[in-house]
Parts: structure tokens; sequence; C-alpha cells
């Protein structure tokens, strides 16, 4: 089933999944009556408290059983398509979890980085589904390494093509040689700026235009060079957006991890709630 | 591109690029132990520690470095902690004894945890009486992992009374927690306003068949507002009072079905009818249209009313002039005896000095009735009529009580004279004014903002412009509210009304602490003396 993608994987059976729980919390709250305000303490507010925890665990197993080679409990594609559909899901879960009471504190904190890695969960589905396709056709079958080589060529070709012009021109040929794919930490997200090449570019343009065809040669090579490094470069943009979601993705869920522990920890250390009663209060909630 | 030679710089840089990047496990730590930390094992710690400042100094190493922060933190807690004596609103709490005041002052630094880590735990807004201990939750929350217990509630709340008398009524029903009801942190409003509209779920429980609970009851079955819930019960004097100074027994009595008229026994004169004639009614400045807030005016909680005084009232008309000839000299009201001593001292200075005193205004018409028979003349004066001081007293007096003034409101009856020893007016005619019922509550058990109803006109609830006796009783039935409240199951164009819209659950408090509702008041005389 090579035509499945990971949304879709198994007819949709971890969206049905998804659905199934996210529409069956909502009609649960539009159903519930509580006391007070909804809130995380009712009784459905624990239930849905209960399963958004265990939902949130789950989740962060995934990055276990991603490394976990040898396990045979599922396909990591499988696990993908349930992590994506049933993360969203939380959205829906969590938020009535809340029933919408929001505050300067550490409850509202865990939901609020819950969001967080939801969103940057999204955007990782997202780039996944989008950018590999892109990069591929950037790349065209060839490892990054190879395209690494046809620049040396290009620089071979240049020095050569250099030796008998002047030194102006070698030292435009050596900058452009010597220059980096991609400029400094941030240079991979793509930006603004113009490289030794393009200096080169732009200068062996100038010279070429007085008619020396050993200019114009080298001045081919550099465009050439120019372009395979725009190709390169546009890969790698790509493939740092990529990657860089799960920068954010995997660091807050462990800091969700931390301070969900305390929420709930917190929220019984200080209890006050009439659900974990004695049963006695309970008589009372519907007569 | 080979293992082992050197790679150039390119080479280099790629394979420098395509490694995944860096840091993600060294962030994901950090927050970790921050959100751990932060959130969980320092404010347990605090909990579990107290606010002792001064533990926290002699801790080793970090003690001195805390020190300053933890006192400086303290402070800075401390300064924005509402103070709740300079509180209106807590005043109010303790009148209507929901708490004493007394007790808060060694409330207000509780049981701090060390720096209030723990108030990051707060999951919402407490009540507003709360508020000055919002960040001390051990005030509350006595134990870790535990409930809070009703004697953390009742550390204050000392006055509040259960829904009944547990030696009257003994319901394993009853046996709930505050916080069964009373959830706080839901937002910044009074506890029992917030909880109100789910307080009525569980009454009809036991009011639904309430004589099961006590067989000796006299109050009806009660499910729900909109059908189930009987016509109310009035309080009315079980009799008109015999004395000043006695306080009449109060019953209560269901208003009846249909047309049927309850009246009570004032010993009162006064047709609302003739007071409220659209037409008007003569007064000193001519005919004028009264209106009931003339005489009912609202108390500033804008459930009851100010009691209706003869001073305030109705003595702008029912002036009690004694002499025709001085429009500004008037007998006292409430007692009989003064009354006379003040008739028989004006006309014995009359007839002793020859002094006649006139008044400020001239009078414009006769204030004594004219007999049959009498030609209609200007303004008499007793002054003026042939006899002694004493038989124009007496004729004063007569005119007064049995004609002009206290007949007016009043049952009187001439007695056997003669009066008080040794009082001036001992050898005047002497007679009885049947003493006034003391105005009171009339649905004790239930509260009813007129405020919130001001848009109504009065009318539209108290017949009073048809009625002609101060004993017709003049509460509206529960038809009437019915128009505009609906149950506890909504209904178009009408108002969910829960149980507690109108009751509340505690009974009174049994302690002297809250003033009642409104003082009893006599009408004439002001507040009772006891």
């Amino acid at each position: 089933m090579s035509q499945e993608s990971i949304l879709s994987l198994g007819g949709f059976r971890y969206l049905k999944w998804s659905l199934i729980l996210a529409i069956g919390s909502i009609v649960a709250y539009v159903l519930d009556d509580p006391r007070t305000a909804p809130n995380g303490g009712t009784w459905l507010g624990y239930t849905l408290g209960i399963i958004g925890a265990l939902l949130i665990v789950w989740l962060i197993l995934f990055g276990m059983r991603k490394r976990a080679y040898r396990s045979n409990l599922g396909t990591v594609r499988g696990w993908l398509s349930a992590h994506i559909w049933l993360g969203l899901s939380l959205l829906v879960v969590a938020t009535l979890h809340t029933g919408f009471q929001f505050g300067v504190n550490v409850h509202t904190l865990a939901y609020t980085l819950m969001v967080l890695v939801i969103v940057s969960g999204i955007w990782g589905v997202t780039v996944y589904m989008r950018n590999p396709s892109l990069m591929s056709g950037l790349v065209a079958g060839k490892s990054l390494q190879q395209h690494g080589d046809l620049l040396k060529e290009f620089d071979a070709e240049s020095r050569n093509l250099a030796k008998s012009l002047g030194e102006e021109v070698q030292r435009l040929v050596e900058a452009s040689a010597t220059g980096r794919v991609v400029n400094g930490l941030f240079g991979r997200f793509g930006g603004p700026g113009r490289c030794p090449t393009d200096i080169a570019v732009a200068a062996l343009h100038e010279m070429g235009l007085q008619g020396d065809k050993a200019i114009r040669d080298l001045y081919a090579v550099q465009v050439r060079r120019q372009s395979q490094l725009q190709r390169m470069r546009g890969f790698l943009r790509l493939k740092a957006w990529t990657d860089v979601w799960l920068m954010i993705h995997v660091p807050i869920s462990i800091g969700l991890l931390a301070v969900l522990t305390a929420h709930i920890v917190s929220v019984l250390f200080y209890y006050n709630g009439n659900v974990l009663y004695d049963g006695q209060a309970l008589i009372y909630q519907r007569g | 591109m080979s293992a082992h030679t050197p790679d150039d710089p390119i080479t280099a840089e790629i394979r420098g690029l395509q490694r995944p990047m860096a840091g993600r496990r060294l962030l994901s730590w950090v927050l970790f132990l921050v959100g751990i930390v932060g959130f969980l094992v320092a404010p347990v710690l605090a909990s579990l520690h107290g606010g002792d400042e001064a533990a926290v100094a002699r801790l080793p190493v970090i003690g001195p470095m805390l020190a300053d922060a933890v006192a400086e933190s303290h402070a800075r807690l401390e300064a924005r902690r509402p103070d709740p004596q300079t509180t209106p609103d807590y005043a109010k709490g303790d009148a209507a004894g929901f708490y004493q005041l007394a007790d808060l002052a060694g409330y207000k630094a509780a049981a701090p945890t060390l720096m209030a880590l723990d108030r990051w735990w707060n999951p919402g807004p407490v009540a507003v009486a709360h508020q000055p201990w919002a960040n001390d939750c051990r005030v509350c929350h006595s134990g870790a992992f535990a409930q809070v217990k009703d004697s953390d509630c009742l550390s204050c709340h000392k006055a509040i009374s259960d829904h009944v008398d547990r030696k009257t009524v003994h319901d394993a029903r009853l046996d709930v927690r505050c916080a069964t009801c009373h959830l706080d942190h839901q937002g910044g409003f009074a506890l029992a306003e917030q909880n109100k509209h789910a307080v009525g779920r569980d009454c009809a429980d036991c009011h639904g068949d309430i004589k099961k609970s006590y067989a000796k009851t006299e109050t009806g079955n009660v499910r729900d507002f909109a059908d189930e819930h009987p016509n109310f019960r009035v309080q009315l004097n079980d009799s008109a009072p015999a004395t000043q100074a006695m306080r009449v027994a109060l019953k209560r009595v269901r208003l009846p079905e249909g047309k049927a008229q309850l009246s009570e026994p004032t010993n009162l004169k006064f047709p609302h009818d003739v007071h409220l004639d659209t037409k008007g009614i003569g007064s000193p400045d001519g005919k004028v249209v009264m209106k009931c807030a003339n005489c009912h005016e609202p108390d500033p909680d804008g459930i009851n009313f100010k009691s209706v005084t003869m001073k305030d009232h109705c003595q702008s008309c029912h002036a009690l002039k004694l002499e025709p000839r001085l429009s500004n000299r008037e007998v006292p009201h409430g007692s009989v005896s003064d009354a006379l001593d003040t008739i028989a001292e004006f006309y014995s200075y009359v007839g002793s000095t020859g002094n006649v005193p006139r008044g400020p205004e001239p009078l414009t018409k006769t204030v004594v009735i004219k007999r049959p028979g009498e030609p209609e003349q200007a303004p008499r004066s007793f002054v003026s009529t042939p006899g002694n001081n004493l038989s124009r007293a007496t004729w004063s007096a007569t005119e007064m009580f049995e004609k002009t003034s206290c007949v007016i409101c009043h049952e009187v009856k001439r007695l056997a004279g003669p009066g008080k020893e040794g009082s001036p007016g001992r050898n005047l005619p002497q007679w009885s004014v049947a003493p006034i019922a003391a105005d009171h509550a009339w649905m004790p058990k239930s509260s009813f903002s007129h405020a919130s109803h001001a848009s109504a006109k009065c009318e539209s609830c108290h017949d009073a412009n048809k009625s002609s006796k101060a004993s017709d009783v003049l509460m509206p039935g529960i038809d009437g509210c019915r128009d505009c409240h609906a149950g506890s199951k909504p209904v178009a164009d009408k108002i969910v009304s829960e149980c507690s819209l109108c009751h509340g659950f505690h009974l009174p408090t049994a302690k002297p602490v809250p003033a009642p509702v409104k003082p009893l008041q006599r009408l004439a005389t002001g507040p009772v003396r006891q």
C-alpha cells in the first residue's frame, strides 16, 4: 500500500479513533451538568484528565518506540499515524478537561506547553508531508556529498582557467571555492546575503563583457557553481526547517511531562474535590 | 570521501550539515528539571516546611544566600494582602454570622508556605472573602493529600448553623461536608452566591417527601417551583397586643387559594384604598396623589422597607393639634398621659396668665368638627369658649381623642378617671388607645429583593389600592411569581428558579452575632424597649 500516507494509514484508522475520542468527549461535556462551572475537578473533569494524561504519556513513548528498532509492537508507521491523530484529539480532550478555566498557574502552564507541543507537531506533519518530495526533487537522486563533489569539480576547473588570468580573477575564484555552503548557525534556514560565488559571478560578468573568452568560460563555470550552490542551499533550507521542529516538539514535551506531574501531584496534594470522597457526597449529586 | 584521507572543507562542511541538530537532549533536561523542581519539589518542600524564615537562614551554604530573598518575598506578599479588618464586605459577613470578625485577626498571617511557592498551584480565583489568604493555601488545606476538613472552615465560620437542628431531625443525608456545596477556586464571587444554582438540586431529596424525614413538620412537600411548591406561608400576629410592651406571638399561615383573603389583627385603622385614591387625598397643601413609596421607603438592602412611623409618614397630614387657634402646637404622640398633660398644661397657662399664644400663621379653616345645626364659621378656639381651664382642656381632649385625631387611626376607649396620680392631666377624662402590633417579616423563610423587582409596579403584586382595612394581608401568593418564574427547568420567557433563588440552606445562626434582618419596631414609638 505505497499510496497510503502516514495520515491515511489503514484507511484512516487512527483518524476514526481520534474522532470517536474527540466527539465522545464533546458529547459528554455538553451533556454533563456539574454543580459548579465545568472544571477539572468534576467527574467528567477527572475522567478527561486521566484520559489526557495517559494519552500524553503514550504519545511521549513514541519517542522510545521510534528508537526501539527490534520492537515488534506495531510498525513505526502505524505508531506515527496513531501518534499524529490521537495527539490531535488530545487538544479536544485536554481543553474540555480545563472547563475553559485558565489562569497564571501550573495547570494552565501544563496546558500551554501541551498546546505548543501539538502545534509544533502539526508543523512537523506539514513539513514531513511536503518537504521530502521537494528535497528529493532538488537533489535528484544523488547524495549531498555527490553534490559537494560537483562543486569541487567546478572549483578545479575554475582554478585551471584562472591560471592564465590576472591575480584579481584568481582571488575571486579562490574566495568562491573556499566560501561556505551555508553561512553560520542560522544560515541554513535561508536568508539574505551574497556569498563569494555570487560576488565572483557578478565580477566575471562585468569582465566578460570586454570579450575575453577565458573569462567567459570561467564565468560559465562559476554560474554553474552558483546554481549548484542554490540547489544545495534549497535542499538544506528545507532540511533545516524539517529538522528544527523536533527541537521544539521534543524538549517541550519533556518539559510538559514534568509540569504535568506537578499538576497532578499538586491537585491531589491540596485536594478538595468530592469525586474521590468516600462516596457519601455522591449520593446527592443526582436526586 | 574516503575515510582515511582528511576531508576537504566542502566535504567536512556537508558532513556537519547532515548531522542532526544538537542540543535537543540538553534542552529537554533543562525544561524537565525546571518544571519538576520549580513546580513540584520546591512547593512540596516549602509546604511541608512552613514559612519559617529563620529556619531557612540556618540552612548550610544556601541559607545565608536565600535569607534576604525569602524575607523580601514575604514582605511583598504581606503588602499585597487585603486587610479583612478594613473591608466593608467583611463587616457585612460578620453581621450575617458568616464568621466572627474578631477571629480573623489571628488568621492574618495564618500559615503561609515559604515564599508562598505553592501559590502557583492555585487553580483559580478564590471567593472574595477568602482573598486575604489566597496565597496561604494551608489556611484551608491543613493536611497534605487530604480534603479540606469542615474544621478548617469552621475555625473562622464559627457562627454558621446547620440546616435543621440535629436534635429535631436526624437524617444521614445531612451528613455532608461544607465543600459538598461550597467549592472554592471557582471565581471571585461569594461562595454562597456561586453555589446558588447548584444547591437546589438536592433539596427535593428530602423536601419532596418531607414528612418522611420529620413527621411533625408543617412544611409542605416541594419538588420544583414550577408545579410542585405549595402556596406561601405568611407570618402573622397571632393576636393584637394587649399592652405597649407586649410582643405578640407570630404564627405562619398558608395563603389561601382563590379570592379568599387573610387578615391579621393590628389594632390600626388604615384604609390603603383611601390613601392611594388616584384622584388624590386632602392634605394641608391641598389634594395630593400618594404613592406607595411615600410611606414605604426601601431599606438600602433592597429587600425590606423602613418602618412606617407616625412622625415621618403620618403626622404631616395627621397633625395632633390641640388648639384650633394655634397651627404649630401639637400633643406628643405615643402616650395618652403625655398628651393629656400637654393639653392640661396649655389651658392652665392660658387661664392663669390670660395670654393666648399665637401660631406663626393664621388658621384658614375650622379644625373642630361642625355640629349639626351649627353655622359654618371661622376657626374656632377653645380658648374663647365659656368655662374654666379644665372644661376647655376637657373639650379639647375629647375632640382630639374621640373625633379629630386619635380615633382616626386607633381603637380608642373612654376609661373611668382619674388619671395618673400627680400628673397635670389627672383630672381630665381618660382614654386607652389600643397598642399597634409591631411590624414583622412576612416571609421569614425566604428572601425577596424588592430592588430586583423595581421595574414592576407595587400593585402588580400587592392589591393595596383595593384594601380598606389595615388588617388585610396584602402579601401575594405563588401564582403571581409563577407568571415570570419557572422552576429548575428552562421555559421560554421565564426565569429559571432553583430553590436557592429565594431560600437559604443554613438556619439563622443560634448565636447572638447577627442583628435581625430588620429590628422590630412599633409603628409609633420606634424600637421596642426591652
